[in-house]
């Protein structure tokens, strides 16, 4: 699995619901200025999830990583980097 | 702000049942309804089981013989009262063994709400039961888990259907780790052995649940209590029904606080109506309850500098106040804490995101409705 920044931002827009379409995904401003509330969060997770067909880890599964774009960004990667690697070492 | 509120009226389109039942809870059996000869002995019985206050109806009216309730009215209240006797029993029994795993793990921790009230403010099986909840130290949880599975948990909860625990869904686990202030739910099948052969025909069921609180409100509440200070003066209780045995539970300030917090969570945030965990009888039963007990304590200066110290005075006005409406209690005033809240606030809640959620009608009527959200109406909400 790679990771695919235009998949990316498609997700995340569809969670952001103060975003007008014209507007670029902003990388800095807080996701839940851009409209993602609690439950929006959880499915925003599992739709990242299932698009990137990765498990984010528990220690992933914390406030910081809805921080902004960059850290959900970062998370996801660090979660798909993980998750070739056990990809990998399986027999 | 108001300063007091004018008492509500019992209202008559909520039926005689209904007021007879608000009456036994609240007035613990001294004071009854006048019961017409029209009386739906099955409406009050469905009004009971949905507040899960069913046994206690049951013990309250076993003390009034002249009460003569229809045969099959009494045979089953009775049944429930004594299968929640085994429930209770049985859950005590599992509560201990858990205690002492968990202090020979060095895990700080309380018992709290049922397996507590239970010994405390009810008689004997009057309170119902559904699980063993505890409260612990944040940082202590890895060690709680490690304990859970060692007695025979698993992380899940009960299917029927499968006959055995199955695994949280994937979106449950995210909501309990994005919101740590409970574990997840870990219960432990009881479908063979001595363990089974305890709990047949009673009304226990084939598995026991078990519930971590890490917090005494919230994730993320901007009412926050710290957990250390609350474990900080624990006192020891006996554990009914097991010669010597003693239980960790919270000093009464602290207990009235979880207890009344509890309900306030459950009423304010729109998650728990959805849920259908929005307020019961019960709920206010054992606020009622535990301040009638701990009232010499509690109506005192230093209760009321130790709310204001935590922050919590408007969410605990916001219980006692409307208690005070449905059961005819004082003890918003009691406790001066009247002018914290106003109408505005008191039919307030919280929606996803921190949004504001308003509800209309008294307190009564919430309790009495079965379909809660009909109290919300869209228009309303923010």
């Amino acid at each position: 699995v790679t990771f695919d920044r235009n998949k990316f931002c498609e997700i995340v827009r569809r969670h952001a619901r103060f975003l007008s379409p014209a507007e670029d995904l902003p990388t800095t401003i807080s996701l839940q200025q851009l409209g993602l509330d609690s439950v929006g969060s959880i499915d925003l997770l599992l739709d990242l999830e299932q698009a990137f067909e990765c498990h984010f880890p528990d220690t992933l599964l914390t406030a910081n990583t809805f921080q902004n774009a960059t850290t959900l960004e970062l998370a996801l990667r660090s979660c798909i980097q993980s998750c070739n690697q056990s990809a990998g070492s399986k027999p | 702000m108001s300063s007091q509120r004018a008492p509500q009226p019992y209202h008559s389109g909520l039926g005689t049942e209904w007021i007879a039942l608000e009456q036994i809870c609240g007035a613990g059996g001294s004071r009854r309804a006048h019961r017409p000869a029209t009386f739906d002995w099955g409406g009050f019985l469905r009004h009971a089981d949905r507040h899960g206050v069913t046994p206690f109806v049951a013990n309250e009216l076993r003390r009034f013989p002249e009460a003569a309730l229809p045969d099959h009215v009494s045979a089953e209240l009775q049944d429930s009262l004594a299968r929640n006797r085994e429930r209770v029993t049985h859950l005590r029994r599992e509560s201990l063994r858990l205690s002492r795993a968990l202090e020979e793990a060095g895990v700080t921790f309380v018992l709290n709400k049922g397996i507590v009230l239970a010994s405390l403010i009810y008689e004997e099986g009057a309170r119902r039961m559904n699980d063993c909840d505890f409260v612990v130290e944040p940082s202590h949880a890895p060690k709680v888990e490690a304990v859970l599975r060692t007695l025979g948990y698993e992380m899940g909860i009960y299917s029927p259907a499968a006959a055995k625990v199955v695994a949280h869904s994937r979106a449950d686990m995210i909501i309990y780790r994005l919101h740590p202030d409970h574990l997840p739910v870990y219960t432990k099948p009881v479908s063979n052995g001595a363990e089974a052969e305890k709990t047949a025909g009673s009304g226990a069921g084939p598995y026991i649940v078990a519930d971590f609180a890490m917090s005494l409100t919230w994730h993320a509440s901007k009412y926050q209590i710290g957990t250390g200070r609350a474990l900080a003066g624990r006192r020891l209780l006996a554990l009914r029904g097991f010669d010597g045995a003693v239980m960790p539970c919270f000093e009464p300030s602290f207990q009235f606080i979880a207890v009344a917090m509890h309900l306030f969570r459950e009423a304010w945030l729109e998650r728990s109506l959805v849920q259908g965990r929005d307020v019961s009888l019960r709920k206010f039963l054992d606020v009622l309850r535990l301040w009638r007990f701990y009232r010499c304590e509690l109506a005192t200066a230093s209760f009321k500098s130790l709310v204001y110290e935590l922050g919590i005075q408007r969410p605990l006005a916001w219980v006692m106040c409307h208690m005070d409406e449905v059961f005819g209690s004082e003890s918003v005033v009691e406790l001066e804490l009247s002018q914290e809240v106003d109408e505005e606030f008191l039919h307030s809640g919280e929606r996803a995101g921190g949004r504001g959620a308003r509800w209309i009608g008294t307190m009564r009527q919430r309790l009495y409705c079965a379909d809660r959200q009909t109290l919300f109406p869209p228009f309303l909400q923010k």
